[in-house]
């Protein structure tokens, strides 16, 4: 759409009616070179339009390949396709196509009142006088209004946008003492489905700057930009409407926010989850359904992951009676500037729910399992202990094969109600202050009876300065330091066994060492010896009594405790473990149940 | 040694009560059982023993319920309590402890002779 007012006096005087033949001849050369220049000219301008087209379209491509379903949403929030931009790029094609004098301007009178720019953008060759712009002006006004007429826009919001021109230079400046006025002027408008997006000014000092063809490459270029810009929306628009009904349809909650923490858009699983409506509401009421522990922390996360563009995530959060887990994540603009944030809710209810019968079975069939253990070891006991008449040896050594099995058959069912406690959370941390090298010693006092049944020896070293008390639960760091001796002594030869517990100081935590010179890792084991029911051949030639649990709890706890793990082993030679424990202690933890210690 | 101490056992897994009992009687003592709580209650009265061993989950009455009772009742009150029960848990420890049992042994962590140390240790410091 196109409407243009020319200033153009072409003057043409032909008096002399000799030499004509050369006259017309030196026309035709001539205006085969303009008409050379010109198709330059336009050859340049489509290109340059076209890397543009090409650019955005490749931007778009990697733009959906890229975003996952939830970020493709933030499009609702601006519109990607910058009508600024697309004018600047405009203009600076068009400039291509013209000699260096002529002056551009353009306007983005959107109706739009939240877009509302009343800048009028002006590309001056040289100073431009207040009477040369108040042309241009005029000139976009008139177009204006002939344009609004056409897509029937309210006078009234004509009107008001028109009080509100300003000039804005973005490129040349202002001359005051001057009166030059355009004698060359044109105008084009933008307008993609039914939308007046921009308007273009082009003038010239001179007259007769441009001919009709110049005009006619103007309005084909805008012509081009307009479908290209249209088909680009459409695609666009049916991704946006795409990803709004896949989002719609997630059963996972989505909440779209801005940097005020207000709500744009959340889809019905998150309003069905929430109670709240679809948009509009601030988070921090939202927060307001978590336990406040909760509350306090999903607020901070949600303000660092603004700040940050980190994303965030909790693995349990109580809202009403369902569990979800929480994912903060933030959404970014074509810029990659943060222009708000998602939070992602994914009811893990049932889950949860499965998680809590599995343990209640495990604790349930355990403690089924416990009592009739019990019984076997009790009359074995009275068997062995020859309560009820002398035994022949054989007899003898077979109750104690009895009572070693069912000993160890205990101490399964018990590793197996450990891990279920402590895989399901439930288990409580309750530090006390601790003297390390004092309870470490403790544990170690309590090994020896087991360090002499295998005529091995045992040594403590600890720093030589008194160390601070820190708190630590002592139940859980007893079963941690007792495992690992128990294994230093279990997986050494009798008779040769000698093992080292040091306790260090570190700059930011105490590690605990466990040295044994006995059968070592071997090298295809190291990856898996802390996976649960996992004993490495040599270990299981070496014992048969082991329920391949014991490293599993105790990785468990260290972790659980802020601390880490990890061990140095060569076969044959033997195995260094090492727990790192914060020196700030253990926190306390709220829980239903301690562990079980054998 | 133990001639005249009377151990009353109140659990409701026989096997357990049959294997406590054989090597108790054994070691010189006089047992009476009870299969759950009510019956617990009532031969605590009628039996007066000097020490009592005593499950928590039961049928009718359960131990904890049971040991409140015990403690509530001038009869019974001052009679020793030791919980022998498969059900661990700090709280039931110390639920215990404060309702007046005086030690809470985990069945399939003790051995028969553990618990036997155990019941010595208590006859010897309250005496009698």
């Amino acid at each position: 759409m196109v409407s243009f007012q020319q200033v153009n006096k072409k003057e043409e005087s032909v008096n002399k009616e000799t030499e004509l033949e050369k006259e017309d001849l030196l026309k035709i050369i001539n205006d085969l070179r303009e008409n050379q220049v010109d198709s330059e000219n336009q050859r340049k301008a489509v290109f340059n339009i076209l890397e543009d087209i090409d650019e955005s379209q490749t931007q778009l491509k990697k733009r959906y390949s890229e975003l996952n379903v939830i970020k493709r949403l933030v499009q609702d929030l601006g519109d990607s396709l910058q009508t600024r931009t697309i004018m600047e790029t405009l203009v600076s094609a068009l400039k291509e196509a013209f000699s260096e004098d002529v002056n551009f301007a353009f306007v983005i009178p959107s109706f739009n009142s939240t877009n509302f720019s009343n800048s009028i953008y002006i590309y001056a060759s040289s100073p431009l006088s207040n009477k040369y712009l108040k042309t241009i002006k005029k000139s976009i006004e008139e177009s204006i209004d002939s344009t609004s007429d056409e897509l029937k826009i309210k006078k009234k919001l004509v009107g008001w946008i028109k009080s509100r021109f300003l000039y804005e230079f973005v490129e040349g400046k202002k001359k005051d003492n001057d009166t030059k006025q355009p004698l060359s002027i044109f105008n084009v408008s933008l307008v993609v489905r039914d939308e007046l997006l921009g308007i273009i000014n082009i003038s010239s000092f001179k007259s007769g700057s441009f001919t009709k063809k110049d005009i006619d490459f103007v309005n084909t270029s805008i012509n081009i930009t307009a479908s290209t810009i249209s088909r680009l929306r459409q695609l666009l628009d049916s991704e946006q409407s795409r990803t709004q009904s896949l989002v719609k349809g997630l059963s996972n909650g989505v909440i779209m926010f801005d940097l005020d923490k207000k709500a744009t858009i959340s889809n019905q699983a998150a309003q069905k989850m929430t109670g709240f409506p679809e948009r509009g509401f601030y988070l921090s009421e939202l927060a307001k359904l978590l336990d406040s522990q909760d509350e306090k922390e999903v607020v901070q996360k949600i303000s660092e992951t603004l700040k940050t563009g980190e994303t965030h995530s909790f693995e349990e959060m109580k809202m009403s009676r369902f569990i979800y887990e929480v994912i903060i994540t933030p959404i970014h603009d074509n810029d990659k500037n943060i222009v708000g944030g998602a939070i992602i809710l994914h009811d893990i209810t049932h889950i949860k729910e499965i998680e809590r019968m599995k343990t209640e079975f495990v604790s349930v069939a355990s403690h089924q399992l416990r009592t009739p253990l019990t019984a076997i070891m009790l009359f074995s006991e009275m068997f062995a202990n020859e309560e009820v008449g002398k035994l022949n040896s054989n007899q003898k050594d077979y109750i104690e094969n009895i009572q070693q099995s069912t000993k160890r058959m205990i101490r399964l069912v018990n590793d197996l109600l450990n891990v279920s406690r402590i895989e399901t959370g439930r288990l409580k941390v309750e530090p006390v202050l601790t003297e390390l090298d004092k309870f470490i010693q403790s544990i170690i006092d309590e090994s020896m009876p087991l360090v002499k049944n295998n005529k091995g020896k045992i040594i403590f070293k600890k720093p030589a300065t008194k160390l601070p008390k820190i708190p630590i639960d002592q139940t859980l760091i007893q079963q941690v330091v007792h495992n690992l001796i128990t294994n230093a002594i279990r997986y050494s030869s009798v008779g040769n066994c000698s093992i080292l517990v040091k306790l260090e100081r570190k700059k930011d935590n105490y590690l605990i060492s466990v040295k044994d010179n006995g059968i070592g890792i071997p090298p295809e084991a190291q990856v898996r010896i802390f996976q649960k029911f996992f004993r490495a051949d040599n270990a299981q030639k070496k014992e048969v009594g082991g329920s391949g649990l014991g490293l599993y709890v105790v990785k468990m706890i260290v972790e659980a405790s802020g601390g880490k793990i990890w061990f140095e082993s060569k076969k044959g030679k033997g195995t260094t473990f090492f727990v790192s424990l914060p020196k700030k202690g253990m926190k306390n933890k709220e829980g239903e149940v301690g562990i079980i210690t054998q | 040694m133990n001639e005249n101490k009377k151990i009353l056992i109140i659990d409701d897994e026989k096997l357990i009560v049959k294997a406590f009992q054989d090597h108790f009687v054994r070691e010189g003592y006089e047992i009476e059982v009870a299969y759950d709580g009510e019956e617990g209650f009532t031969k605590a009265k009628e039996f007066k023993p000097d020490l009592i061993l005593l499950d928590i989950l039961m049928p009718k009455v359960d131990g904890i319920t049971l040991l409140k009772d015990l403690k509530n009742s001038p009869e019974t009150e001052s009679i020793p309590v030791v919980m022998i029960t498969n059900l661990e848990g700090e709280e039931n420890i110390e639920q215990t402890n404060k309702l007046g049992s005086l030690v809470y042994l985990i069945k399939s962590n003790h051995d028969l002779s553990a618990v036997s140390e155990k019941i010595r240790e208590i006859f010897k410091k309250i005496g009698s």
